[in-house]
């Protein structure tokens, strides 16, 4: 008895086992939509027990790419039947551009501001240079043997 | 028992909070008594803090069910490690796990430190005991562990308990926790030193010292908990990957990239006392990321499986944030002077340059990861559509981003101090990019046409070549001065400098990891209901599904599934991955079986039932090269102890201004 109700609790739905559509094309679709069953995967490796909310949505993938849909057909209308919540990654328009427009964003200014720095750095390097009256080569010359001493100190 | 652990709690938290007050009172009166009251003080705290938690721990270990954490986190027929671990198995006690921890840090930075840096310990105190009050506040008043269910004369005894989440009854789960808190706790020290030092202005180079070895040692420890995360979410959680961007999981990795920022830069300061505002703000985002990673997981923030109970101490993070983020800009814009850079730029090309580059690149992958963490609460908020962000868009963000970072990994080195001739240039570069070519050639001759994969795969080969040079070329000098083999010349050369050489095994971990995250691209995965005497085909493996077997304890019920796996029909190995039952919590669980190999493991799940409940559910994952992130994270630990080990000759030159130039005024520009 025990080990009957074990089996029970035990029993996942594997939608993908008898479908058409190989398993791991469905995986591959199925990861692109993300799980609701507090999980935090997607529906594609969710592998909680009798999930509520993989096994229907991987139906309707399978049914959607059995009928023909191509995967992104399938995934919209996977997305506007369950919720924007079940993406995985920002849409391409709206704030959702912003999603994607941002951290290359943030990079290319942090590159942009690389040679700012640099530039900041030099010009203080020439006109402290300017300032001590020494002549540029003098100062090079011995920050050179500076620097060859530091490096022979490692 | 309960009414001691909360007392010594209680006590705790008086005396991390008589600390911050009398060690603040101590500097600003100038009264040593103060200050050496605050240090003890500290002990104090420490003492109490380490009461309370073996009271806690005993309690767990004899199943003292009157114990609300307890019965809800543990059970009789636990086994004894996995009762240890749930101690930090759920929110009031992790958050007594985490003031101890703190308490330990506070308590070993404090008395380690009080003679090296006499004049700013106590700002050391105030930032280490304010930090550990906060925490100690929250077990006190938010989430007290010492709750219990029952109590009264007629109670003579309590039910069993509902045991530990089953996917924490992993030995890896033992461990990664407790490493990941030392990692988060653990940057509180540095933090601290890098404010006391802003905040007494502290000539010379010693403090930086003492802060770069305390971030090594937390960085060390936040990189192995994540590597253990990654571990046991690849062998217990069955999806057959490693890394889901999971918030907490990113929320990990976040201070992990501004250590790993800070770590570089920080030796522009040592060197060339330069970037020193840039260096404050790096260790305090650090510092600032671990509480904020700490609020997203028990505060609420985001929905997360690692998340523990949703509860309201999330706002008492968010003041705690405000607060030390004010103070901290506020130290920061005071003394912009004593940050002013004493050195300057000359070349472009240099190593210098790198470094600025290399932490762009990685402060931007800190805010990749933040963006798409935050995205689903910012897209809430700003259109009132939760737009959930998961593997897919990290991916996209983050790979280009990573590979960028991977080459400068190999680039830095090739630059020298100040400048770099096209000369130098063209003699360090020609033969690692000679590599990088050479492997992009064969692979795509091979076949492999994944565009991230072959750039990934070629500036592996890339750096690879530039940190083997690094050691061949210092190891030649030494073998022909002292006439010793190469192989002896080498470990002389990585004594003589630990912190150099160091690095550049944990360069070559990293490259060892990348190798392993190209081979994601070529993952394979399939799945099928099978019955005894099932035979399935993945790649060139066969699997033979032999027998079922069943067996009880009290534990947990399971099933194993004995999978006979072949290649080219030899027979190679019987695979047994199983799937339990845990009575107490009523949970089941999938535990992987998994052939290792460098070339690519052959990993089986036992993922369920068919509807009918009448055959097994077989996935099996081929996932190629993946083991190599495992060696990358045993040779990143390695390389970093050996970079926390003394150099042998120890010897230093404190830094000088140019001849020409004593008696000008330092600090022309800032950082």
């Amino acid at each position: 008895m025990a080990h009957l109700a074990i089996s029970l609790l035990l029993a996942l739905a594997a939608a993908g086992a008898q479908a058409k559509v190989p398993y791991e094309k469905l995986r591959q679709v199925g990861d692109l939509v993300t799980c609701q069953c507090s999980c935090a995967y997607t529906v594609g490796s969710c592998n909680m027990l009798n999930c509520h909310f993989r096994d229907p949505v991987l139906q309707d993938i399978q049914t959607g790419l059995e009928a023909g849909q191509s995967d992104e057909e399938v995934l919209e209308a996977v997305y506007a039947k369950y919720g924007s919540e079940t993406r995985v990654q920002p849409p391409d328009d709206g704030f959702g551009l912003i999603g994607w427009i941002a951290p290359f964003a943030t990079l290319l200014v942090g590159l942009a501001f690389v040679p700012w720095v640099i530039r900041r750095w030099r010009r203080s390097s020439r006109a402290r240079s300017r300032a001590t009256g020494v002549p540029e080569h003098v100062v090079e010359r011995f920050r050179s043997r500076i620097e060859d001493d530091l490096e022979e100190l490692e | 028992m309960e009414n001691l652990g909360y007392l010594a709690v209680l006590l705790a938290f008086l005396l991390s909070a008589y600390a911050v007050a009398a060690a603040l009172a101590g500097k600003l009166r100038h009264n040593p008594f103060l200050e050496v009251s605050a240090q003890r003080a500290v002990l104090g705290a420490w003492l109490m803090t380490t009461a309370a938690s073996a009271i806690l721990l005993h309690a767990i270990l004899t199943d003292n069910f009157s114990f609300n954490y307890v019965a809800s986190r543990s059970n009789a027929d636990l086994d004894l490690l996995y009762k240890v671990a749930a101690w930090w198995g759920g929110q009031e006690g992790s958050l007594l796990f985490w003031s101890w921890i703190a308490a330990t840090y506070s308590f070993v930075s404090v008395y380690t430190g009080r003679k090296r840096h006499r004049n700013m310990i106590s700002y050391v105190v105030v930032t280490m005991a304010a930090t550990q009050a906060f925490f100690l506040g929250l077990v006190a008043f938010e989430a007290n562990p010492f709750q219990v269910i029952m109590s009264g004369p007629q109670i003579t005894s309590v039910p069993d308990g509902s045991g530990l989440n089953p996917l924490l009854q992993h030995p890896m789960m033992a461990i990664h926790p407790p490493m990941l808190y030392l990692g988060y706790v653990g940057f509180t020290v540095p933090f601290a030193f890098a404010l006391a030092s802003l905040i007494t202005r502290q000539p010379g180079e010693r403090w930086i010292h003492t802060t770069r070895i305390w971030t090594m040692v937390t960085w060390l420890f936040q990189s192995i908990g994540i590597l253990l995360g990654a571990r046991w979410a690849y062998v217990v959680l069955g999806w057959g990957g490693y890394w889901g961007w999971d918030p907490v999981e990113n929320a990990s990795l976040l201070p992990w990239l501004t250590g790993t920022a800070f770590l570089h830069s920080v030796m522009m300061q040592e060197k060339k006392g330069m970037m020193k505002a840039w260096n404050i703000i790096l260790i305090s985002a650090t510092f600032f990321l671990c509480i904020f990673g700490t609020m997203m997981t028990r505060g609420g923030l985001v929905s997360s499986v690692h998340a523990f109970a949703q509860s309201e101490i999330g706002t008492y993070f968010v003041w705690f944030l405000v607060g030390g983020i004010g103070i901290t800009v506020y130290f920061i814009a005071s003394r912009r002077d004593y940050l002013r850079s004493e050195a300057e730029l000359d070349s472009v090309v240099s190593r210098e340059s790198s470094f600025l580059f290399n932490n762009v690149i990685l402060l931007a992958s800190c805010f990749a990861v933040l963006w798409g963490t935050l995205f689903p609460v910012l897209s809430e908020y700003f259109i009132g559509d939760k737009i959930t962000v998961g593997a897919p868009f990290f991916n996209k963000v983050n790979v280009p981003i990573g590979l960028f970072l991977l080459f400068l990994t190999g680039v830095g080195p090739l630059f020298a101090w100040r400048r770099t001739s096209l000369e130098s240039l063209r003699r360090n570069f020609q033969w690692p990019a000679l590599a990088a070519a050479v492997c992009a050639v064969a692979l795509f001759a091979a076949g492999m046409r994944h565009f991230y994969a072959l750039v990934c795969f070629s500036l592996c080969a890339f750096v690879t070549l530039t940190v083997l040079m690094e050691f061949y070329r210092g190891g030649r000098v030494i073998q022909r001065k002292q006439a010793i083999a190469l192989p002896a010349a080498l470990v002389e050369l990585t004594r003589r400098n630990t912190r150099r050489y160091g690095g550049y095994l944990v360069h070559m971990a990293i490259v060892l990891m990348f190798v392993g995250f190209a081979g994601a691209a070529f993952n394979r995965v399939h799945q099928e209901e099978m019955t005894v005497g099932d035979s399935i085909e993945v790649g060139s493996y066969s699997f033979k599904l032999q027998n079922i077997s069943e067996s009880d304890n009290p534990n947990f019920f399971r099933a194993v599934a004995a999978i006979d796996v072949s290649k080219g029909g030899e027979f190679v190995q019987t695979l047994m991955p199983e799937r339990r039952f845990y009575h107490a919590s009523s949970q089941p669980t999938s535990r992987v079986d998994v052939r290792s190999r460098l070339r690519e493991d052959v990993y089986v799940v036992y993922a369920g039932q068919s509807n009918d409940g009448a055959n097994p559910v077989i996935q099996v994952y081929l996932n190629p090269l993946v083991n190599w992130i495992w060696l990358g994270a045993l040779l990143l630990v390695f390389g970093t102890l050996v970079a926390l080990v003394p150099s042998k000759a120890r010897r230093s030159a404190p830094r000088v201004p140019a001849a020409g130039l004593e008696g000008q005024p330092v600090g022309a520009s800032g950082d």
